[in-house]
């Protein structure tokens, strides 16, 4: 049975389709890739499957249960967890407040001792464990990348939705990154994944879905994917001849 | 004690204890302005209220005027959960709710008016003599005398405001606000219930006013302009205070009181106000530079 199940979801915002009627599946514990270029819906999706972005027409479905009007503290309640594209840590917390807000408030909430013990646990996961109880101002890019991270894990998830969480990082702390998402699976999380780099995801994914001007455009095996010729077009705007 | 330093400290003290009053006016202020970015002037109408509720009920069905919180406290928590439910079926941005709470503002003032009359009504008469009979502080302490009302007004700041700090800093409530705060629809993905929050925190600030007008109808003779006649104070202390922070904004009122008192010993009291806004004026001007050496201090410490 599918974790999650998209169903003809489509997102206008005024007179722009974003989104046009997307399926999506995600069994437990798969990494999904979702790719696509430039303003093909991919953010647009995650953001309605975290309850972010109401949708204007289809379903959601998750666990069995559809949520397609519940509010995103519902669906994080639920087993949903999300990060930002550009990190959006909670300022005048330390790092290790920021994780155990998630813990506090997240699926199995806690009480603010034992989320902050939980929030240590997933930083040394994440190896954030030497900055817990610094500020995050004091964060590099890559390091914020990855408490997005450890902020979403610490709502102890069921799926996980990953928005560009390697870009702008250098090749080894790629790396690291792709070794955490890979761990995610581990813990027995679904993972949807969007990145820009088609190699880095065909690398982690089980399957890939790609989307083209807010509309499905191929899924499957990252290696059928990566060679449908109309994935090939709409990233390259035609074939590429030897 | 001479006899000029002993006027002097009476007008301080007398301040600081006015001071406590606006600052349980600005707490309200102050929670839904830092927390829910809510510039609520309505919340001063709200407190006019709140008085003139505490006069009829004393006046017609002589309620003890601290009965009179059984019935104000839930109907302003009410009213204040009434007006963000109605900023959140709007989706009000902070400029609308600006706009609104100013027209509730001006509305109120004009409604108080026609139910009360705009004429001077005074509660104190019918008070007894242990609420406004001056008493004097007891040895060793300075030879100095505070009216009990002002007593009524200093616990009913302490209380609220000690509550409302410790329930935004230890309690789990207060961690949600202040991620809510921070950014709420991180808040959200986070599990943390926004609405049903928002919704609280202002019920609670609204009820606030009541308690707040209580004391001012024991303590001053009630017009339908007195909150303009409070807006300066409260708004500037609450600015001081750190928008958000109820000791910050009850520090500010007492010492911009104290300030205000002080100053009309020496130069004319129609002044006074001005110096409540110059405070201000001084603050902001000195923001900036406080901030660049704050900035140069952390990034000291990180480098």
């Amino acid at each position: 049975m599918s974790l999650l199940r998209c169903r003809g979801v489509t997102k206008r915002f005024g007179g722009v389709k974003a989104l046009s009627e997307v399926d999506l599946e995600v069994a437990a514990g798969e990494i999904v890739g979702l790719v696509g270029p430039n303003g093909s819906g991919k953010t647009t999706l995650l953001s309605t499957i975290a309850g972010s972005l109401p949708v204007t027409a289809g379903t959601i479905e998750f666990d069995g249960r559809d949520i397609t009007r519940a509010s995103a503290h519902r669906r994080a309640h639920a087993g949903i967890a999300r990060t930002f594209q550009v990190p959006r840590p909670l300022g005048s917390f330390t790092v290790e407040e920021n994780v155990a807000t998630a813990s506090m408030f997240g699926r199995h909430a806690t009480g603010r001792a034992a989320a902050l013990d939980r929030a240590r646990d997933v930083l040394k996961a994440v190896g954030l464990a030497a900055h817990a109880g610094h500020a995050v101002d004091s964060l590099t890019l890559h390091e914020r990348k990855f408490l997005e991270i450890a902020r979403a894990v610490a709502l102890d998830p069921a799926l996980i939705l990953l928005d560009e969480v390697l870009g702008g990082l250098n090749p080894s702390e790629a790396a690291l990154g792709m070794e955490l998402i890979a761990s995610l699976r581990e813990r027995g999380m679904a993972v949807i994944y969007i990145e820009h780099n088609v190699r880095a995801v065909s690398t982690l994914a089980d399957r890939m879905y790609v989307l083209n001007q807010g509309q499905n455009l191929a899924d499957g095996t990252p290696a059928d994917v990566l060679n449908d010729p109309r994935v090939i077009e709409a990233y390259l705007g035609g074939p590429v001849d030897a | 004690m001479s006899v000029s330093s002993l006027a002097l400290a009476q007008t301080l003290l007398n301040g600081a204890l006015l001071g406590c009053l606006f600052g349980s006016i600005a707490l309200g202020l102050s929670v839904k302005w830092g927390h829910l970015g809510v510039a609520d002037f309505f919340h001063l109408s709200l407190t006019l209220l709140g008085a003139y509720l505490t006069y009829s009920l004393v006046t017609e069905l002589l309620w003890d005027p601290f009965l009179t919180l059984a019935v104000t406290v839930p109907a302003f928590f009410v009213v204040g959960v009434g007006v963000q439910y109605l900023f959140h079926l709007i989706d009000a941005q902070p400029f609308t709710t600006l706009l609104i709470t100013f027209a509730l503002f001006i509305v109120t003032e004009s409604v108080v008016s026609m139910i009360w009359s705009p004429d001077l009504l005074n509660l104190r008469p019918l008070l007894a003599d242990g609420f406004t009979t001056s008493i004097r502080l007891p040895d060793p302490l300075p030879r100095l005398a505070v009216q009990p009302i002002d007593l009524v007004a200093l616990v009913c700041a302490a209380l609220m405001v000690g509550l409302a700090t410790y329930a935004l800093r230890s309690t789990r409530a207060g961690r949600a606000v202040q991620a809510m705060r921070q950014d709420a629809a991180i808040a959200e993905t986070l599990g943390v219930r926004v609405l049903p929050l928002t919704l609280a925190v202002s019920g609670l600030a609204a009820a606030t006013a009541a308690v707040a007008g209580m004391v001012v109808s024991l303590r001053m003779p009630l017009t339908p302009t007195l909150p303009l006649q409070w807006i300066g104070v409260v708004v500037v202390a609450t600015m001081l205070g750190g928008l958000g922070r109820p000791l910050g904004a009850l520090v500010a009122a007492v010492v911009l009181m104290m300030i205000q008192n002080a100053w009309s010993l020496w130069f004319p009291p129609q002044w006074a106000p001005a110096v409540t806004f110059g405070v201000l004026f001084l603050f902001l001007a000195l923001q900036p530079l406080t901030r660049l050496a704050r900035e140069r201090i952390t990034s000291g410490r990180t480098a």
